[in-house]
């Protein structure tokens, strides 16, 4: 086939193209540089500056699992042309913050000062691409403040944002600033604290149900690839001012999010909503080796837990606990407990039975407890079998042992 | 034992060619003599651990090929190994890659293998190798049964990836910033079975392989290519074009080969009257009997997976002990058992479909039973090539079937032995398929102004680019093109056409899983009262969950297997373009089961009925068609004339864009018995939903297309039609007639 040919062949495919997406010829074009609050630099850039308050330093370190100062972390959150990592997703807005009084200069690479007093300036800078052209620039300009920077907080960047930018440092043959950075990603832990009580765990659900705050006029996040693509399309950025303000949003609540779940982290006794939250808390401090306040927050769980399906969570939860620790006496009250609240089920009677038989060397207390069980199972009738031939060691007379 | 066999093969086969009716269904005879092993010493340029691994598994000298292969590797020149079945080829490419990966620490090498199971049957080898050398080279397994937490790792630090080009397309490439170290290094891609990449599947992998050099490219590497093919006519143009690069090739084997004798077994003729011939399936059972009995290790081939069952039930009733069967639908851990069986000898007899045509492992057989025409030559001699891997005395037979191909091979054995075998064809130009993956590789990497793209020079991509930019798909900016789209082109373009969602089969009673069926063979095979065998027991289907993808099964004895009825109808939903009797535009082809027949076990009669009620499978897709008016034949005629001249028109078609005949379908409407003047037309469609890019071509190149078909009928010396020309049997003067109308004058 001659070069003609083929490209003859290529423009009747091309224009059997479904034509939806085609570029609507805009009436009037704005460009990216007059949108409200733009700075005409490459990227163009939009900055602000908002008073808000620092995050519990004890809390943070739980929920980081490590020492993780808050005041010195870069907020980061990125808009993208797609939902993948894939090479064809362009993060055509990257936005961050951080704390202008823990930080130094704004490019500087230079160490920063200690954070002082409890509410900070926080400096939100977000840059916005007039199209892939302008990518080196933004990536070169945010590994500058990335490396000002003493760590990351995200939501759902260990995932996402970070991922995809480690690719584009790639395909710019630049390096990346995130490497052994540590980084704490805000999403896992508010589904451990809010994901029973909230049908939605995306950061506009959490603003409103955990901060109290409703955004008004904010467009869906589903939206945000089409309108940068409408606008590479177009030229015409006007739907772009929308997707600036969103990202911002988004940013400020990332500090305040953290601030609130460090306050959880660190007095869980006074400031838990809800079992559920006390639970998740406690599962945190005792995976971060705090024995003591994971069981004062299960115990405190158990309590105040109306919900049955809560109550059960508490009190496994409590059990797990005292099993590691080796609190026999605790741990057979914590059964004890369950088979009173839930004498329709199993659980309860077998692991007292588990407790008694294993633990305290007492089959006969263990046979009691499980003949109480009520569900006839095969792995019921199986204990209370082994736990018969224990207490009566002599073999029995088949007739006698079905009689 | 290894002794006591080969003599017994060749007793038998002197025994039933002596035998009175054994000797005259023998109608062909091909013998090859034994060839002595051409060796060469290890070459001293190759790496000292590597030459230390290889003496440890016991390769002390190369075959010449081998060592042949090592030298081009070595100097990065591109090649295709094309010797024949059991010549060592895995070496010729294992070496140089090792060798490299040995020198030079950050060195990487992509394998790919047409399907999954080969990929890991290699890579075990790959692996064994690499061990020896006492080098850490990790070689990983990348597919879509990788696990989450080895892709990590095979990313970070694998030397060889082993995947296939479907995975390749989809994965990896839009994600090769992930693989940056990897694509860095790249210092070899070897393609397994190229001769399975043809037609247009061909066309998506040479265009996946176009991206791929673009993608290395940019990380820095520089990959040679390498590829390996089974027995093809044209291997050095086929690898060439798939490669996009000229290529050497490597087809003078230095391996040995034991004496092999091939035969053509004709049944005999049962029914005079009606020239019926007895069971092709008779034969081989009665065959694979005796050749058990002489302690011959034999594969038999069957056209279809339910001959597979039928088979290895015949066998067993013949007291045949340790037969297995082994076809696709099966678990894979029930392939992988019979696989391991037959390696160490435990198992004799397998009945296989195409399934182990390709290169999996099953060590060493004596004999190989075609049963049917496998379709192509090339299909024959790979099929015969399983038996005499080691070099020991082997044979294969080709039983005939009564159809008119097999018969035609019968009695033109010549063609057969003697007419070389098929090209492989395809076309990495294909309009469609290469607009395809200019987006994908537009998504991966940007395109730069003056970067070229397969047979796009620099102007032609800017001008493609710019009419792609139009429509939205991409943006230019400081002389680059950007994707700007929501649209994921890898996933629009599927290189096997849609995804099978398989279907499995429940066994009722025991609530397990037993076998699986792909999407396109559910209709026909898992209907509700078909009988489906699993290594000859048998199992009736007794409710399929069309929703749910499921067949409920439960075990039976019974004396019939079913075969599907099914209907297929050609519709027209829109006409593009017409010129004369020729038309190309966008049709609907229904397939519907619309019943099944029982046939008895043994006799193959027909012994009952039975209706489905299912959906029709529906395509849409695009066709070029001719109504072929005033031919002057009266209503029979002119249907078996459409039909030779529709076989005609295939083969042409097929030959014309560089495609394979799978790839095009055929149907033929408008030719009722009760049609006084009919007008048959003839459709020749896209056999892939939304069609290939073929069906515009043909009709771009019509007058070509008809020419070649005419000729191919009116040259052919043949009496009575034969696959050259209006196919085995055909009426040649009818499809003449039809044919005569289709010109547009």
């Amino acid at each position: 086939m001659s070069g003609r040919e083929l490209i003859d062949n290529l423009k009747r495919r091309i224009a059997r193209f479904d034509t939806s997406a085609a570029p609507a010829r805009a009436a009037s074009r704005l460009r990216v540089a007059e949108l409200p609050g733009a700075r005409d630099e490459r990227p163009v850039r939009f900055h602000t500056r908002l008073r808000v308050e620092s995050s519990d330093v004890a809390g943070t370190a739980v929920l980081a699992g490590a020492a993780f100062d808050s005041r010195r972390a870069l907020y980061l959150d990125t808009e993208t042309t797609g939902l993948s990592t894939t090479a064809g997703t362009l993060p055509f807005l990257i936005g961050y913050a951080w704390f202008e009084a823990a930080s130094a200069r704004p490019t500087g690479r230079a160490a920063s000062a200690q954070p002082t007093g409890c509410a900070g300036e926080l400096c939100v800078e977000q840059l916005l691409m007039r199209g892939p052209e302008d990518e080196r620039a933004a990536l070169e300009r945010l590994a500058d403040r990335v490396r000002s920077c003493s760590g990351l907080v995200t939501f759902n960047g260990r995932s996402f944002d970070v991922p995809l930018l480690e690719v584009r440092y790639v395909l710019s043959r630049l390096r990346s600033p995130f490497a052994e950075l540590p980084h704490l990603d805000l999403l896992a832990p508010s589904r451990r604290l809010f994901g029973s009580r909230m049908s939605s765990c995306r950061l506009v659900a959490l603003e409103e149900g955990v901060l109290g705050e409703r955004r008004e006029g904010d467009i869906g996040g589903h939206l945000i690839p089409g309108l940068y693509n409408e606008y590479l399309r177009s030229g015409d950025a006007s739907g772009l001012a929308g997707v600036v303000d969103h990202n911002r949003r988004d940013i400020v609540s990332m500090p305040r999010l953290l601030a609130v779940l460090a306050r959880k982290v660190a007095r869980p006794l006074e400031e838990a909503e809800d079992a559920y939250e006390l639970i998740a808390v406690g599962r945190m401090h005792l995976g971060g080796g705090d024995a003591d306040t994971g069981l004062r927050c299960f115990e405190r769980a158990a309590r105040i837990a109306t919900l049955p399906r809560a109550r059960r969570l508490a009190l496994v939860a409590l059990a797990h606990a005292l099993r590691r620790r080796g609190d026999v006496e605790a741990l057979a009250g914590v059964w004890e407990r369950y088979a009173r609240d839930f004498p329709g089920e199993n659980l309860g009677y077998v692991e007292l039975a588990k407790v008694h038989e294993h633990r305290r060397r007492d089959p006969a207390a263990a046979l009691k407890a499980a003949a109480a069980a009520p569900e006839t199972t095969e792995s019921l009738l199986r204990r209370l079998r082994r736990l018969r031939a224990r207490i009566a060691p002599t073999p029995v007379p088949r007739a006698a042992a079905t009689a | 034992m290894f002794s006591a066999q080969p003599l017994g093969l060749t007793s038998l086969l002197e025994r039933w060619q002596a035998d009175p009716g054994r000797g005259a269904c023998l109608v062909a005879k091909r013998e090859l003599p034994a060839r002595e092993a051409r060796h060469v010493d290890l070459p001293p340029e190759l790496d000292q651990r590597l030459a230390e691994a290889l003496w440890r598994r016991g390769v002390p000298r190369l075959y010449t090929h081998q060592a042949r292969a090592f030298a081009l590797g070595r100097a990065r020149r591109d090649f295709v190994v094309a010797t024949p079945t059991a010549s060592g080829k895995t070496l010729c490419y294992n070496l140089p890659v090792f060798d490299a990966l040995l020198r030079d620490e950050r060195a990487t090498a992509l394998y790919l293998f047409p399907t999954k199971a080969l990929a890991r049957d290699q890579v075990a080898e790959a692996e064994a190798l690499a061990a020896a050398t006492g080098a850490e080279l990790p070689v990983a397994v990348y597919d879509g049964d990788t696990p989450q937490a080895a892709r990590r790792l095979a990313r970070a630090r694998a030397r060889v990836i082993a995947t296939n080009p479907d995975m390749l397309h989809a994965a990896l490439l839009p994600h090769h910033a992930r693989w940056a170290r990897f694509f860095a290094g790249l210092r070899f891609v070897v393609v397994d079975e190229v001769h399975a990449a043809r037609g247009l599947f061909g066309s998506h992998v040479a265009n996946v392989l176009r991206r791929l050099a673009r993608v290395a490219r940019f990380h820095g590497g520089a990959p040679s290519f390498i590829g390996a093919s089974a027995t093809i006519g044209n291997p050095g143009e086929h690898a060439a074009r798939l490669f996009s690069r000229a290529v050497e090739v490597l087809d003078e084997s230095g391996a040995p080969s034991g004496a092999r004798t091939f035969f053509v077994y004709n049944p005999p003729v049962v029914d005079r009257t009606l020239g019926v011939r007895a069971s092709a399936l008779d034969a081989a059972c009665a065959l694979v009997r005796e050749l058990e009995q002489a302690g011959t290790a034999t594969i038999a081939f069957v056209r279809t997976r339910a001959l597979v069952e039928v088979l290895v039930r015949a066998l067993g009733d013949a007291g045949v002990t340790g037969v297995r069967g082994y076809r696709a639908g099966y678990l894979p851990s029930r392939r992988r058992e019979v696989e391991r069986d037959l390696r160490a000898g435990r198992a004799h007899t397998v009945v296989s479909t195409s399934a182990l045509e390709l290169g999996i492992d099953i060590g060493s057989l004596d004999a190989s039973i075609v049963v049917g025409w496998p379709g192509s030559r090339a299909a024959f001699w790979q099929r015969a090539g399983r038996a005499g891997r080691r070099g020991a005395p082997s044979m294969a037979v080709l039983i005939a079937r009564g159809e008119p191909l097999d018969q035609f091979v019968a009695a033109e054995p010549r063609w057969l032995f003697d007419d070389g075998v098929e090209n492989a064809r395809t076309a990495p130009d294909n309009a469609t398929v290469l607009l395809a993956h200019l987006q994908c590789a537009a998504f991966e990497l940007p395109f730069e102004d003056g970067e070229s793209f397969g047979p796009l020079d620099a102007a032609a991509l800017g001008e493609a680019l710019g009419l792609l930019a139009r429509e939205g798909r991409v943006v230019r900016a400081e002389g680059r093109w950007q994707w700007a789209s929501q649209v994921f082109p890898a996933a629009e373009v599927p290189l096997r056409g849609p995804a099978d969602e398989n279907f499995l089969i429940v066994d009722e009673e025991r609530g397990a899983v037993i076998a699986e069926v792909d999407r396109r063979d559910a209709p026909r095979t898992i209907h509700e009262g078909a009988i489906h065998g699993i290594e000859g027991k048998l199992h009736e289907v007794r409710r399929l969950d069309w929703a749910g993808k499921k067949a409920y099964v439960r075990r039976v004895e019974a004396d019939f297997y079913t075969q599907a009825v099914t209907y297929r109808k050609v519709g027209v939903l829109r006409v593009e373009e017409e010129a004369g009797p020729a038309s190309w535009g966008e049709v609907r082809v229904a397939e519907r089961v619309i019943g099944f027949k029982k046939l008895h076990l043994r006799t193959h009669e027909n012994i009952g009925y039975g209706e489905v009620n299912l959906p029709d499978l529906d395509m849409h897709t695009t066709a070029c068609w001719w109504t072929a008016r005033g031919h002057g034949l009266p209503g029979t005629d002119a249907g078996e004339g459409a039909e030779g001249a529709a076989y005609a028109l295939r083969h042409a078609a097929a030959l014309l864009m560089m495609s394979d005949a799978a790839d095009v379908g055929v149907a033929i409407e408008g030719v009722g018995d009760d049609a006084a003047a009919p007008a048959p037309r003839i459709f020749l469609y896209d056999n892939l939903p939304g069609g290939s890019g073929l069906a515009d071509g043909l009709y771009a190149r019509r007058g070509d297309v008809v020419a070649r078909a005419r000729a191919a009928v009116d040259r052919c010396a043949c009496a009575r039609g034969c696959p050259a020309c209006a196919g085995a049997g055909r009426r040649k003067d009818a499809a003449r007639e039809i044919l005569k109308c289709l010109d547009e004058s």
